[in-house]
């Protein structure tokens, strides 16, 4: 009695094994094939990578320009706020390569309009893994690496020895950063099952989002503090995580305390909520039928 | 002439079709007006007078104007031509009797001005009801005004334009736009004002046509460029928009030439 059931358990936890198993070949394989491709066409990754990458400079260059007036912005130095928009980039960045798939952008007017999404239900493999190797967009390195240089600048400006608690922390923060925007994503992919036409609010979050959290949420006004704060907990996943590796304290409501630690919290509740939502979303789904 | 007010017409009612994407994008356009906005308030917090002769009044009302006129100069590229190139629809385009040139020109003027009269004006509504922007309260103002925004609206096609043309010659044309895009964000003034740039850097970007296509309207309406000034920079803009045009029209020449359509 005992045996068969802990072999029927060893049977039950060997499948699931060989299916994460099996997800995960198909998506190395499926991703391999989309870097490739995009190899192939050598400029047009080249220029798209270029204009990332100036993109997201001209932001930063932005900041040096206030900063040639000012010694402080909002009483941040211009190191401390390279920190934050260094963290704030480069998890946007990496998370906006993974889950390409799942960019609302993407999915909604092609995937759910077009009824693309059709082809992706008869088959016989995780929906999920099949969204996420649909894209691949290897151009957002530009963006990254522009993220990752002005992370790196920061942290040598600021010139202080980090503790090892530290820096594990700050690539807990990273990590949980790209969870966070991963699952707004996513979040945006599943409204797209009700709605195409009202994508672009979703904008607001996604790329407001990261427009914001470049700078401290001091400077802002008290709406629109609160609401990354407790809406779109936003706040937990780098001013919080960075007023700690800075022993800096929030300007308006005193110490942080564990405020600052809330960062894999909040990016895994955003991951959640993001895939329920698009769970929820598929069973919505009406093909367009034509 | 009446063919092509009639393709601006078609390509202005186009736009209303789509209401609320329309909707959606003013809401989002809002918020992002709200986040610059505040960041160019803490500038004026962080240290009061930090532009001479631009008031934080002013800063909130070129937030609103540069946000109004994001749809108009389709300020994050523009792929309609790019991909009419690349599917081989210029064919037919190009077979029609009418001008190449005017038939691109024509049609985004529609979609230009449906946008300014549209999201643009609402949005900027918003920003002078509930954040305080400006109203040019002279009438000389108003006309510039409009002289210098028709100006931009075609400075900025004309640029689009040549962009789009590189699609005549490489396959590569939609990285080339995203370049041209976004490389002109900050001499356009819209990434920030001009006027708070370092000196050198300003010099710089009025040696280019770029501030043309937003600044020049913008520092208009704040009244920044008053007489013979606003009459010059208007000049600047007619002078540049002779230039990107007939440069565009000798692409457009060359380009057909060259032109291999795909497809089959």
């Amino acid at each position: 009695m005992k045996t068969e059931s802990s072999a029927a358990l060893q049977s039950i936890f060997h499948s699931a094994w060989s299916e994460v198993a099996f997800n995960w070949r198909l998506y190395r394989k499926l991703i391999g094939a989309q870097v490739r491709a995009q190899m192939q066409y050598r400029t047009s990754f080249i220029l798209e990578a270029i204009a990332q990458f100036a993109g997201n400079v001209l932001d930063f260059v932005v900041v040096l320009i206030f900063f040639a007036r000012l010694p402080t912005l909002g009483g941040w130095t211009l190191p401390e706020i390279g920190l934050l928009y260094g963290l704030s980039s480069v998890a946007f960045g990496l998370a906006d390569m993974v889950i390409a798939g799942f960019d609302y952008a993407y999915f909604g007017p092609n995937m759910v309009r077009l009824g693309e999404f059709d082809r992706v239900l008869i088959r016989p493999v995780n929906l999920f893994v099949q969204v996420l190797s649909s894209q691949f967009t290897l151009k957002r390195l530009g963006r990254i690496g522009q993220g990752a240089i002005v992370l790196g600048w920061a942290l040598l400006a600021l010139d202080r020895t980090w503790t090892p608690l530290q820096i594990t922390y700050m690539i807990v923060t990273l990590v949980s950063g790209v969870c966070f925007f991963s699952g707004l994503f996513i979040f945006g992919s599943g409204l797209s099952f009700w709605t195409v036409d009202s994508l672009e609010v979703m904008n607001m979050a996604t790329y407001g989002g990261q427009f914001l959290t470049q700078y401290p949420l001091t400077i802002y006004g008290e709406f629109l503090r609160s609401f990354f704060t407790f809406v779109i907990p936003m706040a937990f996943i780098n001013y919080f995580p960075t007023l700690w590796l800075l022993n800096k304290p929030d300007r308006t409501s005193g110490p942080i305390g564990l405020l600052a630690f809330m960062a894999p919290f909040s990016g895994m509740l955003m991951f959640a909520l993001g895939v329920a939502l698009w769970r929820r979303g598929v069973r919505h789904y009406a093909s367009t039928g034509s | 002439m009446r063919l092509y007010l009639e393709l601006a017409k078609k390509s202005f009612q186009r736009q209303v079709a789509y209401r609320t994407a329309a909707l959606a994008g003013l809401i989002t356009n809002m918020f992002f007006g709200v986040l610059r906005a505040s960041i160019l308030i803490a500038v004026y917090n962080a240290q009061t007078n930090s532009v001479p002769n631009y008031s934080v009044r002013d800063a909130i009302t070129y937030t609103g104007m540069t946000q109004a006129f994001i749809g108009a100069v389709s300020l994050w590229g523009w792929y309609d031509m790019i991909k009419s190139i690349k599917s081989g629809e210029v064919a037919s385009d190009l077979a029609r009797p009418y001008d190449y040139y005017n038939f691109w020109l024509a049609q985004d003027l529609g979609r230009s001005l449906f946008q300014l009269f549209t999201r643009g004006a609402l949005g900027m509504l918003v920003f002078i009801v509930f954040f305080g922007a400006t109203v040019p309260s002279s009438l000389g103002q108003w006309v510039w005004l409009a002289i210098s925004t028709l100006l931009a609206l075609l400075l900025s096609f004309s640029w689009r334009f040549l962009a789009s043309a590189i699609g005549f010659w490489t396959t590569d044309a939609v990285g080339w736009m995203r370049i041209a895009s976004l490389g002109i964000l900050l001499p356009t003034g819209f990434m920030i004002p001009l006027a708070f740039m370092p000196g050198w850097l300003q010099t710089l970007c009025y040696l280019t046509p770029f501030p043309g296509m937003l600044n020049t309207p913008v520092d208009i309406y704040l009244g920044r460029a008053t007489g013979v000034e606003a009459w010059g920079l208007i000049g600047l803009q007619a002078g540049w928009l002779i230039v990107l045009m007939a440069l565009g029209r000798l692409a457009a020449y060359a380009g057909r030439r060259k032109l291999t359509i795909q497809g089959g």
